[in-house]
């Protein structure tokens, strides 16, 4: 059987720059190929050059790009070629109904007008397992979830019954327990109608869960093509071994220390946002009487879906919100008769977006020198000595100092982030989805920096995330929220292997894992970075991965 | 802002706009050692010489005078000085206002912003050149008297553009990194925040510079504005209506100036707007 979409010797420029060169690829009838590697990769690219929908200035060329039909894939857009979006808020029109938006595909290619298009629509919403299909058509996008945007996507993707499907990080937005729900769909549809699926995502879990084959691309080229176990288990290119070493793995357990003092007490927690009344929206309660305690030295990690107020208790900690209820102490005092600046020097956060948590008008020296003029206990040359050592200490290069956030890349913010946080020496540090939005191989580093901190400076982290494979590699205790509240608390590796709480199982059923024997070849445990936090020192990781890309603009 | 524009490929309405708006903001500035002759000195022998493209015009007058004998090119080049002056004084006030209002409303949020975002509203119902004409009228007018109330009529725009750019700036992660660190709000809003939402405020006060040159031409050709003697390009207009039947240059150069001015200073700013768009 002839392979449904064949690519060879794509190239596209943008500019100067060559974004991909030399792809060379084929999706078969009933088959998914998944397309990985990070950001800046060029995978997203060659996706929309497969479909015709490069930016404007992009060039393109190839020697060959052709559906099974012989016509180029462009061409049968929407049609028998369809494509799938990450952003399924994005991707829909908040204008339009679903309904009518699943019908103006399905008019646009095929015959039978309203009554037809209605028909396959709702037939669709059914096959993609929403609820009340009939329903959907008439809601708006917003009306829907995450998740229900997803599968409505999906419907629309499929209306003209099309044999080839792109799917561009269709799951990175969701929550796992619903990412976990649209792979299985994904996986079967594929099954049923026998679709030819090219899957483009970074995560290697998600490969692992979906995908027949696999091809990994790096800077703009594929470096290895194989069956999905055969990348998995063996990988032959030593970057395809590097993400896979990249890859969070559970932390040897620290023995419980007996009478560490406790930094951070909460009890009974409590935030409600709005009134109610008559004419807002029902109340909400984000927090409902949460309780933490988080010993010296220690890293507590929060895990929860969207909404179910981690984030909220984070910014309580940090004194960014106010609990409606409850008591919060921090090293022993009273947090709420703590003026701004002495909390501050109790507790730093660290956020999620490493684009949006630095001022993008200021200079990284601005950025660190900024805290410590603020509690000013430094002359102007201490205050330069700090800075060096501060940027030192996450590991990058002095010469950031003078450079703008716009000039590095994600991780390299992050760690300037986590600099700023250093800056006042609090013993505690409130990082709220610090990895999240980081490529795999420097999200290994910034939890090997995190742990090296806690090491070298007993530092203690409330670590809140959605990812259980990252609690596994950093954390030493773990409280799982749901609903505002705490369902439960324990020892990573008791909760682990022993969950109690339904939530925390239908979260770890939801962990996409890829098969052991690849991690056992990686080079067993990555151990947390030295003294000064210079994170997978030592070759465990192969130099690829680990080199920092240097700084654009510098 | 615009260096940074001009640098990555000049976009034509800032350089064009710019270029323009930089020869009148030097006239002005120069106008004693530009400018061939007093503005105010009459002499009566010399009564409404036409300009060079007229016959018999005189070559120490090239633009012509006006009713009273005075030079029509230096008058025309003091002008520029009033009309820049109120143009960016006035522009000055009402931006203070309107972006302290904006600012603190979008940040505040709350009873504040609803409070501020009243006083916005109220503002926005009153027709700016009927209560300039009354202010002026009640009070006197005077080039101190027309900068003052076109400052205090002209923020709306920029209370509006600051709050909703503040609104989307109050919650970004850089915010709640510096108020974490235990920063003021003074220290929020004036360095994390303001920095960020000065370009959207830069185009409004381009606009509004446009807006005020014209206001003040308005009110001086209704004779409630700036006073004579004083060259102001709108008095000039209003001084020329009973000649220009016969004597129409005394209307098309003065009207020409204000052209002008205007156009490159509107041109500018979508200029900027355009090369802050393509930066995004």
């Amino acid at each position: 059987m002839s392979a449904l979409l064949t690519i060879r010797g794509l190239s596209v420029r943008i500019g100067e720059v060559e974004a991909v060169r030399g792809i060379e690829l084929s999706v078969a009838r009933g088959e998914t190929l998944a397309l990985v590697g990070e950001s800046g990769s060029g995978k997203s690219m060659t996706a929309l050059a497969a479909m015709g929908l490069l930016p404007r200035g992009a060039e393109m060329r190839a020697e060959a790009l052709e559906h099974a039909s012989g016509a180029p894939p462009a061409r049968l857009r929407g049609d028998r070629v369809s494509m799938i979006f990450q952003e399924p808020m994005t991707a829909l029109n908040p204008v339009f109904t679903i309904g009518a938006q699943l019908a103006a595909v399905h008019r646009r290619h095929r015959p039978g007008g309203p009554a037809a298009a209605r028909a396959r629509a709702l037939d669709l919403l059914a096959r993609v397992q929403l609820r009340d299909p009939k329903g959907t058509l008439a809601k708006y996008p917003h009306q829907l979830s995450g998740g229900q945007r997803q599968r409505v996507l999906i419907a629309m993707a499929l209306m003209c019954g099309p044999d080839l499907l792109i799917a561009d990080e269709p799951t990175t937005a969701l929550d796992v327990t619903t990412q976990a729900g649209i792979l299985a769909l994904l996986d079967g549809l594929k099954a049923e109608m026998g679709l030819g699926m090219l899957f483009i995502t970074h995560d290697l879990g998600v490969v692992a869960r979906i995908a027949d084959r696999v091809a990994v691309m790096r800077q703009g080229e594929i470096v290895e093509t194989g069956t999905a176990a055969e990348v998995l288990r063996r990988p032959r290119h030593p970057y395809t071994a590097g993400l896979l070493a990249s890859l969070p793995r559970p932390q040897a357990p620290r023995p419980p220390r007996p009478g560490a003092r406790p930094v951070l007490e909460a009890e009974g927690l409590s935030r409600t946002y709005g009134r109610g009344g008559f004419f807002g929206p029902p109340p909400f309660r984000a927090l409902d009487g949460v309780g933490l305690r988080l010993e010296a030295g220690e890293i507590l990690g929060v895990v929860g879906e969207s909404g179910s107020g981690k984030s909220t208790l984070g910014r309580i900690l940090v004194g960014l919100d106010r609990p409606d209820g409850g008591r919060l102490r921090l090293a022993g005092q009273e947090a709420g008769a703590l003026d701004r600046k002495a909390r501050a020097r109790l507790i730093q956060p660290v956020f999620q977006d490493p684009f949006g948590s630095l001022n993008p008008r200021w200079t990284i020296r601005d950025i660190l020198e900024f805290p410590l003029k603020l509690h000013g206990r430094l002359d102007g040359r201490a205050r330069r000595a700090r800075v060096a050592e501060l940027i030192e200490s996450v590991g990058l290069p002095g010469r950031v100092l003078a450079a703008l956030p716009r000039a590095l890349s994600g991780g390299q913010r992050q760690r300037v982030a986590i600099a700023r946080a250093l800056a006042v020496e609090s013993p505690i540090l409130m990082c709220d989805e610090p990895t999240s939005a980081l490529d795999v191989t420097v999200q290994a580093q910034v939890i090997a920096l995190l742990r090296g901190l806690r090491d070298s400076r007993g530092l203690s982290m409330v670590f809140i995330t959605h990812d259980l494979g990252v609690v596994e590699a950093l954390c030493d205790r773990v409280a799982v929220m749901q609903a505002g509240r705490i369902v439960e608390e324990g020892r990573t590796a008791e909760v682990m292997s022993r969950p109690q709480a339904e939530h925390t199982r239908a979260l770890q059923a939801a962990v996409l894992r890829v098969p052991d024997a690849a991690l056992s070849e990686g080079g067993g445990e990555v151990v947390g970075g030295g003294a000064r936090g210079r994170a997978a020192e030592g070759g465990l990781l192969p130099p690829v991965s680990l080199r920092e890309p240097p700084p654009e603009d510098i | 802002m615009s260096a940074g524009a001009a640098r990555r490929g000049l976009n034509p309405g800032v350089a064009i706009g710019g270029t323009v708006v930089a020869v009148f903001v030097l006239v002005a500035l120069f106008a004693p050692l530009i400018a061939p002759h007093d503005p105010y000195a009459q002499n009566l022998m010399m009564r409404l010489k036409p300009p060079f493209w007229h016959e018999g015009w005189d070559p120490a007058h090239p633009l012509g005078t006006d009713q009273l004998g005075r030079d029509y090119l230096s008058r025309l080049i003091h002008g520029a000085r009033v009309s820049l002056i109120v143009g960016f004084a006035a522009v000055a006030i009402s931006a203070v206002i309107g972006i302290t209002l904006g600012v603190i409303a979008g940040y505040a949020g709350g009873w504040t912003d609803t409070f501020i975002s009243a006083v916005v509203t109220t503002r926005l119902s009153l027709p700016v050149v009927l209560v300039a004409l009354a202010v002026v009228a009640i009070v006197g007018g005077s080039l101190t008297v027309v900068v003052l109330v076109i400052g205090g009529l002209l923020w709306d725009q920029f209370a509006v553009v600051a709050r909703t750019a503040t609104q989307q700036l109050r919650n970004a992660e850089f915010v709640g990194a510096a108020r974490a660190m235990g920063a003021g709000h003074v220290h929020v809003l004036a360095r994390e925040i303001l920095p960020n939402i000065a370009a959207p405020l830069i185009v409004v006060a381009t606009v509004e510079i446009a807006n005020a040159v014209l206001i003040e031409a308005a009110l001086s050709f209704l004779g409630l504005g700036v006073q004579p003697p004083l060259p102001s390009w709108g008095l000039m207009l209003s001084e020329a209506r009973n000649f220009m039947f016969f004597n129409a240059w005394l209307i098309t150069l003065p009207g020409l100036c204000l052209f002008v001015l205007v156009l490159a200073v509107n041109l500018l700013g979508d200029g900027l707007r355009d090369a802050r768009g393509a930066r995004r």
